[in-house]
């Protein structure tokens, strides 16, 4: 839904109604309302031609991340694009929020203000949807580079023979600085066609985190450390977009040493230094960095704490339903039990009752025959 | 009780330039305070200068401070001052969120021409999370899961304490319901034995 301006028409009408009906009290509160509209529909215009532009920022970002080539690669752009397009999301979402509470200041007729309202939600879903396809791209991205290292890992892991140790880099060390590096996006397109080349220019952009190592800053390092970072910094935009669904803002897993080697470009240089073993060395002690390891290596070790236990809160649940399934059987023995007692209980209340009734009962016929043996008695004394 | 002095964002490629700043400096003495807000300052353009972008660095002094730098990779550089026993990974997540705070914003345009005075007013969100993140437990969420997820696990085994003592007690209920159903039934057989020889 597009926010066009149709104020032209709306005057138009106007003026002919007011030529038919006369009233220019009307046409006044008209005039007055459709100053408010206006500068409504100016500002609801104003952010969806924002919206637009970042979308097309979006799109430029999406045919640049989709390029599977290994070494035509453009970090910085990237980066910049993804951070030029998380501000534009920001202002975008601040914007819209003014205009919202903006319109619900102004006092206008029922129908003004669904309008309006309809016109921020249409704003509001279309902001949603770029930055649900903002995540996507970062996504996106994130797996063509864990893509682009793995296939670099199978070119530079072939050839081990004839690999140099790390000593032989420290001196080779000021010959890299001295390589020229005029942009660090220079096509090596010729490095695409056979694997010399290739090979040649990945130890040589690894070459360049020898510095790193050193700790010291240098073009080729900061270099590498941009795409370095700008991988690492990729795992707060994954998370940013879904800032609107309240995520915490938390780094991803990945550890910055594999990120590295996904965003490491050719550098164009000349300089062809077999450095195979070094490489190794290099994957395997990451992003040059003890503190960093160490802050990795703590989350890792965090999350999987956080896993054990609720593991074990797990474990704890299913023993306390065992443990209550047994007791219930005891339960219900007790029940049985104390019924049974009832049952007893009552029959023989019963049976003492006749009991009762009949001793009750039989005292009369005991005082019967008593009577009659004392007549018989009588009888005996009489007649003797 | 883990502390932290001072959070602060500061631009690399511009030599290391505070672009903002917070301090809690209330366990120093009153007079020393000025000095170690100088000290601090220093700390961070020198951290910074010598932290390359991209890369995280713990640097500990006087086995009393610790700073943690994180450089990003576009120069932005977050720096956290805290004492030995705050926990390293939970400064580093606050550094990346600043980071992302404040790039957010303040847009790369504005970083020219900022400073601490300024930022102080512009961005007091940075004052109160200093304050929040005296508590590690606050800051991290992963602390955070991990210290509900102990407490759960401490009120489960009381539970299942009183859990097994309710058992105990209904052992000895069924005991003692059996007992009773068979004496009532004595009383009842007795009972009908009673009544039977009745003709006297």
């Amino acid at each position: 839904m597009t926010i066009k301006e149709r104020t032209n028409e709306f005057h138009a009408c106007c003026e002919s109604l007011s030529q038919r009906s006369n009233s220019s009290a009307k046409l006044l509160n008209q005039q007055n309302h459709q100053n408010a509209k206006t500068e409504f529909a100016k500002a609801a215009s104003l952010i969806a031609r924002e919206i637009n532009a970042t979308m097309a920022k979006l799109h430029s970002l999406t045919l640049l991340a989709k390029k599977k080539t290994l070494f035509d690669d453009r970090p910085n752009e990237i980066n910049e694009l993804v951070q030029g397009i998380k501000q534009d999301i920001n202002k975008v979402n601040r914007q819209i929020s003014l205009l919202q509470q903006h319109q619900r200041q102004t006092a206008l007729s029922m129908q003004l203000k669904e309008h309006s309202s309809n016109v921020i939600t249409s704003l509001q879903t279309k902001l949603a949807s770029t930055s649900s396809e903002f995540k996507n791209i970062l996504e996106i991205r994130t797996q063509n580079m864990k893509d682009q290292k793995n296939r670099r890992d199978q070119y530079s892991f072939a050839p081990t023979g004839g690999s140099s140790t790390p000593q032989p880099q420290q001196p080779g060390y000021p010959v890299q600085n001295v390589t020229p590096q005029p942009s660090p996006f220079a096509n090596p397109s010729p490095a695409n066609n056979n694997s010399g080349p290739l090979f040649g220019a990945i130890p040589s952009s690894n070459s360049a985190s020898a510095p790193l190592f050193a700790g010291d800053t240098s073009s080729s390092s900061s270099l590498f450390s941009a795409s370095a970072t700008s991988a690492a910094n990729y795992s707060s935009p994954l998370y940013n977009p879904d800032r609107k669904s309240h995520l915490a803002d938390n780094d991803s897993m990945q550890p910055d040493g594999l990120r590295n080697r996904g965003g490491v470009t050719g550098n164009g240089s000349d300089s062809v230094i077999d450095m195979g073993g070094f490489q190794q060395q290099q994957l395997v002690q990451g992003n040059n960095n003890a503190a960093t390891m160490e802050y990795i290596e703590s989350r890792g070790q965090a999350i999987e704490s956080i896993e054990s236990t609720i593991a074990e809160l797990g474990q704890i649940y299913s023993q306390f339903t065992q443990i209550l399934s047994q007791q219930r059987e005891m339960v219900q023995r007790i029940d049985v039990n104390v019924m049974d007692t009832e049952v007893n209980v009552s029959n023989a209340h019963g049976e003492l009752a006749k009991y009762l009734e009949r001793l009750q009962g039989n005292r009369w016929l005991m005082i019967q025959v008593f009577g009659i043996l004392v007549v018989f008695f009588m009888l005996f004394v009489v007649i003797s | 009780m883990p502390k932290v002095f001072s959070i602060a964002v500061a631009n690399r490629n511009d030599a290391g330039r505070i672009l903002a700043a917070e301090h809690d400096l209330t366990s120093f003495n009153y007079f020393q305070r000025g000095s170690v807000q100088e000290f601090l300052g220093f700390f961070i353009k020198t951290a910074t200068e010598r932290t390359s972008p991209g890369m995280r660095q713990k640097i500990e002094e006087q086995n009393m401070y610790v700073g943690h730098v994180y450089v990003r990779s576009d120069g932005l550089a977050g720096i956290i001052v805290t004492d030995m026993e705050y926990p390293t990974r939970t400064a580093f997540t606050i550094v990346n969120k600043i980071l992302e705070e404040f790039s957010s914003k303040f847009p790369t345009s504005q970083w020219a021409g900022l400073n601490p005075g300024s930022t102080a007013s512009t961005y007091p969100e940075l004052k109160a999370q200093l304050v929040k993140f005296q508590d590690p437990h606050a800051a991290d969420p992963l602390l955070r899961v991990q210290r509900d997820l102990d407490e759960t696990k401490i009120v489960l085994h009381k539970t299942m304490e009183s859990l097994l003592n309710r058992g105990e007690v209904l052992d000895d209920l069924v005991q003692r319901s059996d007992q009773l159903s068979s004496q009532s039934k004595m009383f009842y057989k007795t009972a009908k034995s009673t009544n039977s020889c009745c003709t006297y």
